[in-house]
């Protein structure tokens, strides 16, 4: 039985209470605030495909906190929409960087079109960019990629393949000003 | 030293009055001293992205790890970053610097890409983004200042800002 998206994201959340967590648009953003709403976590309500390139940019930036993870999840559609960041990362190698793509080979947010994942391997092609990559397809396998991948030095990726549906939430009708600045302020606070 | 040059160190100068952290740039032939500099500087951190959008994501998340950071560009990336700036820097109040190298205007050559750029700068104004121009009616010495306020100016309103800049003779 493939694992709903709500579920992985509840175990990544519990495995990273005290780093910056970005999550990318639609479902993934509504799903994790309705399972709660941390200031470790920046939901990115649009932008699709930015989250890996954000991350990034979070990464550089926290590069003096070794201790700290930056993780971006992200779904294959924002995967795909994006590529191109995957290059950039592997070229610039951040130790502190962990993508973890939620892969349910479609896009599940706008009515479930089928994405290129049902013939291509992201982690393949992370891997082929200079990722550590991990392959997932259930809770157990999930959480001993993310035990592993925290104690190797990035960047890492972790392929998780999850059901195609969507749980029933709420929208996320939050200002992204205020999302940003419940985040900024919580970032500022602990590399303080 | 020629106009470009001339407009390049000076473009330098004002990146380096910031006390920039991290320089991210799109490869452009009219920048390439300004890229160059960077890629050479001691501390400053210099590295390409493959596209402008990615950039805008990069930047963006550098500043709010509270880095000093600027994207530099031609301006006719502006349309394959458009939607990063909105949706991400604006929305999010994201306070970035981006420097849009102009690819339209007096000197241009290329027949292609005049037409993105010469409606750059109304774009960007009619999508509520501030933009500062500097070109041949802003005298060179004034350029230094204009980038470093136009950095502060970003940092005080938190939104990104773009300063168009034609670095052709």
């Amino acid at each position: 039985m493939p694992v709903q998206r709500i579920e992985a994201l509840r175990l990544i959340s519990q495995r990273f209470p005290d780093d910056p967590v970005v999550f990318t648009c639609g479902a993934t953003s509504r799903e994790i605030a309705s399972l709660e709403r941390r200031e470790n976590h920046l939901c990115v309500v649009d932008s699709m495909g930015l989250v890996s390139s954000i991350t990034l940019g979070l990464g550089l930036g926290l590069a003096e906190y070794p201790e700290r993870r930056v993780v971006g999840v992200e779904g294959d559609g924002g995967m795909l929409a994006n590529l191109n960041s995957l290059a950039t990362i592997g070229y610039l190698q951040p130790d502190n960087l962990l993508l973890i793509v939620l892969d349910n080979e479609s896009y599940a947010s706008t009515g479930g079109q089928a994405t290129f994942t049902t013939r291509l391997d992201l982690a393949d092609i992370a891997a082929g960019c200079g990722f550590k990559t991990w392959k997932t397809d259930d809770i157990e396998s999930l959480d001993q990629a993310i035990y592993e991948a925290a104690e190797t030095p990035g960047p890492g990726f972790i392929l998780m393949k999850i059901d195609p549906g969507n749980a029933e939430v709420p929208l996320l009708l939050d200002d992204p000003v205020a999302l940003g600045d419940r985040f900024t302020r919580w970032l500022g606070a602990v590399t303080a | 030293m020629d106009y470009r040059q001339e407009s390049c160190r000076t473009v330098v100068q004002g990146l380096e009055a910031i006390g920039i952290q991290y320089f991210i740039h799109v490869p452009d032939s009219f920048g390439a001293p300004v890229i160059a500099h960077f890629d050479s500087h001691p501390d400053v951190r210099s590295f390409p992205v493959a596209k402008e959008e990615e950039g805008i994501g990069i930047a963006a998340g550098l500043a709010m790890t509270g880095k000093k950071c600027v994207l530099f560009y031609q301006d006719t990336g502006l349309g394959n970053s458009i939607g990063a700036i909105t949706t991400y820097a604006a929305a999010y109040h994201v306070p970035i610097l981006l420097l849009a190298v102009r690819r339209g205007g007096f000197g241009e050559f290329n027949a292609a890409n005049f037409h993105f750029s010469e409606t750059a700068i109304d774009m960007v104004d009619s999508m509520h983004i501030k933009a500062f121009v500097l070109d041949y009616r802003v005298p060179l010495d004034q350029w230094s200042s204009a980038i470093e306020q136009a950095y502060n100016y970003c940092q005080m309103t938190h939104r990104p800002i773009v300063v168009f800049l034609n670095l052709k003779d």
